[in-house]
């Protein structure tokens, strides 16, 4: 039985009724797993004396004299008491009992099992039952944003988006890092980028996430394991930690009926200022060209003019509605859940829906035997933006700073209208240079989220079954088999009026992705007390997972009739190469693990797996990675028992080594690209063989202390953690003439990451009437490059480098120094390509004193990556109202604002920053804003843009009250919530939170409130 | 597809935006993961497309050459994005090895040679293939490697010669060394390549005679050594040109070997859509097909950037006008070479690319036979053409004057000339070199040829310095919003354009007869030392 602190929810189900005067009957179940409790004692508060116990089903009957309502108490060994009003004697009354039991003594769930919380050695967080109660977005992702110390969760404002999840810092440089996720067994790995489903230089943005497919409200446990004594059981893919997702089961106790509706209006939560169309035009008249040929007085005219921000902006209401059907008895159970989510993103035309249907079932076919199955299918669709991509030659509108339509709109000129007078689309922007323009068509950003097509749409089955059958009391053997098939399509079409379709006469494409996994698992785990003092908990099994990919994308442009959009390629004059693959991949594992606890004191955990990878050559497919982990539950010994005030302390240690293998398939061999000119498929090698890639190995070490305090009113937990990752696998670069190639992935450098991270419970008031939880945790994680084999310095580009003794993404660039003003001596500057700065121009700092800024002047402005994240949560229970609000924030950490930087460059063709009003003239000589030119002088970033990415956020606040409608025997909880309320921040884009660290105008958050209404029968 | 994959040893693996196809293995398999040299088995297919990989890998970014042979003279400038950007510092001769233009060069031609290394030991080692076929593909490989080389020696000078996937790869070898590496390759092509082929994209004995009439004219004009550059690095004049007679007879030889060619009827016959497969007179040429399958003609795009728009900087145009206002209004080639003006079919202008607002634009890649304005300048799937038959004349007309054998080079040079005048009154009576370096200059324009024929002729500082007679040299165009010379507002582009200007005639030094080597992709050195003189 797995048993679990809830920490503020006090359940009771059902109203509770008896007859009045008589015989009161009831059944106790435990609140968790609904398993029936036997000997529980009933009593009637106010008749002292009289009282039953449960029998053997959970059962009571008690026989009192007086007269309702009276009130129950119910008291169990190692549960909660509780009181139970009762208000009536007709019905017999459910109750469920809440353990008891302090925090050390709560069950959790580890890889391939589970582990009193008193024996383990390992860091493993559970996500708190108020988090996973509260949520109101649809991807789970959103469950782990500043619930779990360590754990940084960048979200993207994009709906049915990824997000980017670290726990304790990146270990990798060019392989992935992102955690491994564990559903109900099921290792799940799936990579949320898009396909390349548009020409050159363009495709879909953003990408569906891949924790969509899970219907968060279906979650009924979150673990994530942190350190190696937790994820060693992983091997190769515990290097960046573990999610392990556990859907709800039905409970033993009869039948459950639950519905929810949600409704959600959304709006943009910030807007960045633009020059209105007399500012434009009066600014475009001073220092450029006045394309418009505007009078004075028609400037003055011309007002506000278009809002192209706003145009494409907008408020949206969502739905999602949820009904979880589940049942059970002693023998089986099963649970079914539907859900359907429909929600509309904030930029035009771009939303995300799914319907998802599950079944648990699990069954007692005999005493020793039980089946368990868990099967999820869903379809997700999101509609995203249509973009360009990071391509490298200048003339792509992505080099001018456009990505994709919502940028593209904020650089509008505010002169030129949406609409025409006859309510038609405006193509006509004769400010518009070549990037987004064609003949006599410029492309409308309202136009292009409009019409243009950004679709993906991922059908996914994940399921799993498996087989427990106890061979001897203690020794279980375990069967399993799991599947996840995900089919993905794309559909692209940008018609040849929009900024995407003008160079090729209208564009299209659909790619699919089929991508099947298949898992074996055969446990044995032997699980023994030998006498009072030893207590013994051994695994051991082998593994086996293979997955294979297939890709097939079809393009055409050039359309007579574009009415059909990507459902009629055919109807294109031109065609790309269709493009198909395949590739395989399998994993065969080992695995083994004991736990050995002596005198309810002394834990140990040695882990073991040793895993074969297809994604390494013969040589080195073998990885083997071990752990062993120390705990001492102090607060057993003799010395701190009489602490009344101390409830429990614990100090944990472990060491080990955990790997990566999440870099592609045939990484180790030679590739080739294929491409056709005049019809001949020609062979580009884009990977050189390295028959020495190996594993990536990080060595782990972590030292935590957990200890509760009052009667477990406060509860902290500290760890602190070294991570060393060895063999990093490194694309470093190779001699072209003798490998054909510039790069090849090698095992070179360290990187290091080590970090503190606090979490801390406390709870004020715990008493009948009212329930106080809060909860903060904060990790603080160092990220530094130890090594990178004979280089001190690799991947430098316009803005960032990867440099040793430095973090992994840290921002390389000039530093801004100011405006040259007026009685500045000008002679005493450095040059800045080769010519000294002119009054009124940005100055940058000659780092090397050379007399000239270069690229030899740039320096270390900042890395990506937050060294400090936190959440702060709390929540209340008062009767049959309850509240739940989460903040969450990080701090020293950096982004690298394109957009921004954009924005603030003066051009004769694009709207510009407000900021462009305050530049510098001799009249008002700015120190900040240089005088308006379209001569940028460096391509390279400079401090000005690298900004704090600090922000101190209102993640979620609920309101909810219940409603008993009795007549109907029914509970109804409606809840009011708001998300993303608000976000105190220096950062000056739409959202702090940047998965890349890079924001070139991603797509911006929203601010939510939610109503929902919940039925429970 | 499943036997390519078996040959190549490998699982061909998807990515990148330009097609890929992907083997299967449901398994690691070192066996069927390690490339075979000794006893692999080829169809003749296969053997072809190997050594076509290597051509591929010489052309398929060759555009980006243009910003330096183009741009590294006084003809050329680039306004391609702020004027930190790679193409203007070439334009303003301010070289350093992290320039993406040098790295992208040095990453394409080695490629190519590696490509071509790897073909030649597989097939060579290939059963399967039949001999006839052998030969021919080996050939292709050993003419994309000729060709790679003269590239690297051309502006790097002494370079690691990389001929096995066993070699060393970073000494330095001696520039006779590559020379006769490039003139082995390109003899043994000529012997395995075919006499005719049905298109100028495939390679012909032709092709290989006319590069070997090209690499012995720069190879006797004797290119300059390390120590030769590094003695005049600071220098602001032209070392003395110097000749070795015996290579100049072979490329008069291999000149005279090329047959089956003929100069085209009329000099804009040779460019468009329409015409890029006509053989006439290109001998060997790349196929591209356009950005939107990621083999785009760059040469298209950078010379016509933004179209109609006069008040756009395009990335690579005219530095100066004074050149073709002097150009001989009978010669057909002036108004194919450039644009100045547009009319559109009722003879209405449509845009002047004219002072005081710009300079002309390059128009031998402007797709004048396309359906609208908006088409020819963005598709970029026109064919580059490596070699067509005017070189080969010019080739031989230069390398006679330079053996004294001036009344002989009348009949290659005067054969231009009657096709551009369109008859025979222009043509010389007698030729000097002045006369066929202005027939280069004349035919070629935009055509990649232009530094490396200055650096051929030791001219490559005089040509720096002869900006300084440049009309918007003057300093009355060193500032925006002031009168110009000419008597009119000077803008934000003259203004740039006398910037980029002084900044050739500032930077005129001996250490430009070649380029730094440069940094890897990754910002790395590449460990090949000394660096060229001055970098």
């Amino acid at each position: 039985m797995v048993k679990r602190l809830l920490i503020a929810t006090i359940v009771a189900i059902g109203p509770f009724v008896a007859a009045a005067q008589g015989l009161i009957t009831g059944h106790i179940t435990d609140a968790r797993s609904g398993e029936s409790l036997i000997g529980a004692s009933v009593i009637v508060k106010s008749d002292k004396g009289l009282g039953v116990v449960t029998d053997a089903d959970g059962n009571f009957s008690l026989r009192t004299k007086k007269e309702a309502p009276l009130t129950l108490r119910v008291e169990y060994v190692g549960y909660r008491p509780q009181d139970v009003d009762v208000y009536d004697f007709d019905e017999p009354i459910d109750i469920a009992l809440i353990d008891n039991s302090n925090k050390l003594d709560e069950v959790v769930i580890v890889g391939y099992g589970t582990q009193k919380r008193t024996q383990l050695t390992g860091s493993v967080t559970t996500v708190s039952q108020d988090v996973l109660n509260s949520n109101v977005l649809p991807t789970a992702d959103a469950l782990l944003a500043g619930s779990v110390a360590g754990v940084q969760v960048t979200t993207s404002g994009q709906p049915g988006s990824g997000s980017s999840i670290r726990i304790r810092g990146g270990n990798s440089i060019s392989a992935n890092n992102d955690p491994l996720y564990v559903i109900d067994g099921f290792l799940y790995y799936k990579e949320s980028g898009t396909l390349d489903t548009g020409e050159r230089g363009t495709g879909i943005s953003g990408g569906i996430s891949p924790l969509s497919l899970i219907n968060p409200q279906d979650i009924e446990s979150i673990e994530v394991l942190k350190d190696v004594s937790a994820t060693a059981i992983y091997g190769s893919r515990g290097a960046n930690g573990v999610i392990i997702i556990t859907t709800k089961k039905a409970k033993r106790d009869g039948t459950n009926i639950k519905y929810n509706y949600q409704l959600t209006y959304a709006a943009p939560s910030k807007k960045l200022s633009v020059l209105n169309a007399t500012e434009w035009a009066r600014y475009q008249k001073q220092y450029f060209y006045n394309k418009g040929g505007y009078t004075d007085d028609q400037i003055e005219a011309l007002g506000a003019g278009t809002d192209w921000q706003d145009a494409v902006l907008r408020s949206v209401v969502s739905h999602s509605h949820n009904l979880t059907i589940s049942s059970g008895d002693e023998k089986t159970r099963f649970l079914f859940g539907a859900n359907i989510v429909d929600q509309k993103g904030i930029v035009l035309n771009t939303g995300f829906n799914r319907s998802a249907l599950r079944l648990n079932v699990d069954r007692k076919l005999t005493e020793r035997l039980t089946i368990e199955t868990a099967l999820n299918v869903s379809r997700n669709k999101q509609d995203g933006l249509t973009t360009t991509t990071g391509v490298s030659f200048n003339s792509s509108p992505y080099q001018g700073g456009i990505t994709n339509s919502l940028t593209y709109a904020l650089l509008m000129p505010p002169v030129v209208s949406i609409y025409k007078a006859d309510g038609s689309y405006n193509y006509t922007n004769p400010y518009e240079y070549a990037y987004f323009a064609m003949g006599d068509i410029a492309a409308n950003p309202v136009s292009d989220l409009e019409n243009s097509v950004a679709q993906s749409i991922d059908d996914d089955i994940i399921g799993n079954a498996s087989l427990n059958y106890e061979i001897i009391p203690g020794l279980t053997g375990k069967a399993s088999i799991g599947f996840d098939i995900d089919n993905l399509t794309q559909n692209y079409f940008a018609p040849h009026y929009t900024a995407l379709g003008l160079a090729n006469g209208g564009t299209g494409s659909i790619a699919k992705r089929r991508l099947e996994t298949w898992q074996t698992e055969f446990t044995l785990n032997y699980r023994r007390n030998f006498g009072k003092h030893h207590q013994l908990d051994a695994l051991i099994g082998y593994t086996y997972q293979t997955s294979n990919r297939t890709f097939l994308t079809g393009s055409s442009s050039k359309y007579t009739d574009e009415s059909l959009k990507h459902n009629n390629l055919s109807g294109g004059s031109q065609f790309a190469a269709p493009l198909s693959g395949e590739s395989s991949s399998n994993l065969h594992s080992l695995i083994g693990r004991v736990n050995y606890t002596l005198l309810d004191r002394y834990n140990a955990t040695a882990t073991f797996r040793a895993d074969r990878s297809s994604r390494f050559s013969h040589n080195h497919n073998w990885g083997v990675f071990p752990s062993l982990g120390l705990s001492w539950n102090v607060d057993q010994e003799r010395f701190l028992k009489s602490l009344g005030w101390l409830s429990s302390l614990k100090l944990r240690a472990s060491v080990g080594t955990v790997g990566n293998q999440e870099i592609g398939d045939y990484q180790y061999s030679t590739a080739y690209t294929t491409s056709t000119t005049g019809g001949n498929v020609h062979y580009t090698k884009s990977n050189a063989a390295n028959s020495n890639l190996k594993w990536e190995t990080t060595v782990s070490a972590n030292i935590g202390l957990d200890a509760s305090f009052l009667q477990d009113r406060i509860s902290v937990t500290l760890e602190y953690y070294h991570k060393k990752t060895l063999d990093l696998l490194l694309t470093v670069p190779v001699d072209v003439a003798k490998y054909g190639v510039s790069s090849q992935l090698q095992n070179i450098g360290n990187v290091v990451n080590r970090g503190f991270e606090v979490s801390l419970d406390f709870t004020p008031i715990r008493n009948k009437q009212l329930l106080w939880n809060i909860q903060g945790n904060l990790g603080y994680n160092k990220n530094e490059v130890t090594s990178l084999g004979d280089y001190d310095e690799l991947n430098v580009n316009s803005y960032t480098i990867l440099r040793k003794g430095e973090s992994v993404g840290s921002f390389y660039g000039l530093v801004f120094d100011g405006v040259v003003q007026a009685d500045e001596d000008i002679s005493k500057l450095p040059t800045q390509n080769g010519s000294r700065p002119k009054v009124g121009q940005e100055k940058f700092r000659d780092i090397n004193g050379d007399g000239k800024v270069n690229e030899f002047d740039r320096v270390i402005l900042g890395h990506s990556h937050p060294d400090i994240t936190y959440g702060l949560s709390s929540s209340l229970k008062y009767g049959r109202f309850d509240a739940f609000i989460q903040f969450l924030g990080t701090a020293n950490g950096q982004i690298y604002n394109s957009l921004r930087r954009t924005l603030e460059s003066p051009t004769d063709c694009y709207n510009v920053s407000s900021v462009i009003l305050d530049s510098w003239t001799a009249a008002t000589p700015s120190t900040t804003y240089p005088a308006v030119t379209d001569v940028r002088p460096y391509s390279y970033i400079d401090s000005r843009f690298v900004e704090d990415s600090n922000y101190f956020k209102l993640k979620t606040l609920t309101l909810g009250y219940t409603i008993p409608l009795r007549f109907i025997k029914t509970d109804i909880h409606l809840t009011a919530t708001a998300t993303n309320l608000f976000t105190i921040t220096d950062y000056k884009g739409y959202e702090p939170e940047i998965q890349s660290g890079v924001d070139r105008g991603d797509y911006p958050a929203s601010r939510n409130f939610t109503v929902g209404v919940e039925l429970l029968f | 597809m499943r036997k390519i994959d078996k040959f190549l040893a490998i699982a061909i693996l998807a990515s990148g935006f330009s097609g890929v196809a992907t083997s299967c293995s449901s398994d690691n398999n070192d066996e069927a993961n390690t490339i075979q040299t000794g006893s692999e088995s080829l169809t003749d297919e296969q053997a072809l497309a190997l050594a076509d990989n290597a051509l591929f890998e010489y052309y398929h970014k060759a555009f980006g050459l243009s910003f330096i042979v183009e741009t590294f003279t006084s003809k050329t400038h680039s306004f391609e994005g702020p004027e930190s950007a790679d193409g203007p510092l070439i334009s303003r001769h301010e070289l350093t090895p992290t320039n993406v233009y040098f790295v992208n060069r040095w990453y394409n031609k080695n490629s190519a040679v590696s490509n071509a290394n790897e073909a030649i030991e597989k097939i060579t080692a290939a059963t399967g293939v039949s001999e006839q076929i052998k030969k021919e593909a080996i050939a292709r490989a050993k003419l994309a490697r000729a060709l790679g080389y003269h590239v690297l020696v051309r502006l790097w000078g002494e370079v690691p010669l990389y001929t096995s996937s066993n070699g060393d790869t970073k000494t330095r070898a001696s520039i006779d060394d590559i020379y006769t590496q490039i003139v082995k390759d390109l003899e043994e092509a000529a012997e395995g390549l075919p006499t005719t082929a049905s298109l100028p994209s495939v390679p012909t004995k032709a092709a290989a005679y006319g590069l070997l009439s090209r690499v012995y004219l720069d190879w006797g004009s004797n290119p300059l050594t390390y120590d030769q550059v590094n003695a005049i690095k600071d220098q602001t004049s032209d070392p003395a040109p110097s000749y070795t007679a015996s290579r100049l007879e072979k490329a008069v030889e291999y000149a005279n070997k090329v047959t089956g060619y003929q100069l085209n009827s009329s000099f804009a016959s040779i460019w468009g859509k329409d015409n890029e497969a006509t053989k006439d007179e290109k001998i060997l040429t790349f196929v591209h097909d356009g950005d939107a399958v990621g083999t785009g003609n760059h040469q298209v795009h950078c010379s016509w950037t933004f179209g109609f728009n006069v008040e756009q900087e395009n990335h690579l145009s005219p530095a100066q006008d004074s050149f073709l206002a002097a150009w001989d209004k009978a010669d057909t080639r002036r108004d194919v070479s450039y644009i100045d003006e547009l009319y559109d079919a009722s003879g209405d202008t449509i845009a002047k690319f004219k002072a005081p607002i710009t300079l002309p634009r390059y128009g031998k890649f402007v797709d004048r036979g396309s359906e609208g304005p908006g088409e020819c300048y963005k598709l970029n799937d026109l064919d580059r053409v490596e070699l067509r038959y005017a070189e080969v004349l010019l080739n031989k007309a230069e390398a006679l004057v330079l053996l004294g054998r001036a009344d002989e080079a009348k009949a290659p040079i005067n054969q231009i000339r009657q096709r551009a005048y369109g008859d025979n009154a222009h043509n010389l009576a007698t030729v000097t070199l002045d006369d066929v370096k202005r027939e280069w200059g004349l035919e070629f324009v935009y055509e990649q040829k232009e530094w490396f024929n200055l650096a051929r002729w030791k001219d490559v500082i005089k040509d720096l310095e002869s900006v300084k007679d440049n009309e918007y040299f003057d300093d009355s165009y060193a500032t925006a919003g002031n009168i110009g010379k000419n008597g009119k507002v000077v803008n934000e582009f003259f203004a740039k354009t006398y910037k980029h200007l002084h900044a050739k005639y500032d930077n005129r030094q001996g250490k430009y007869y070649r380029f730094p080597i440069p940094v890897g992709k990754s910002g790395e050195s590449l460990g090949i030392t000394p660096q060229n003189p001055g970098y």
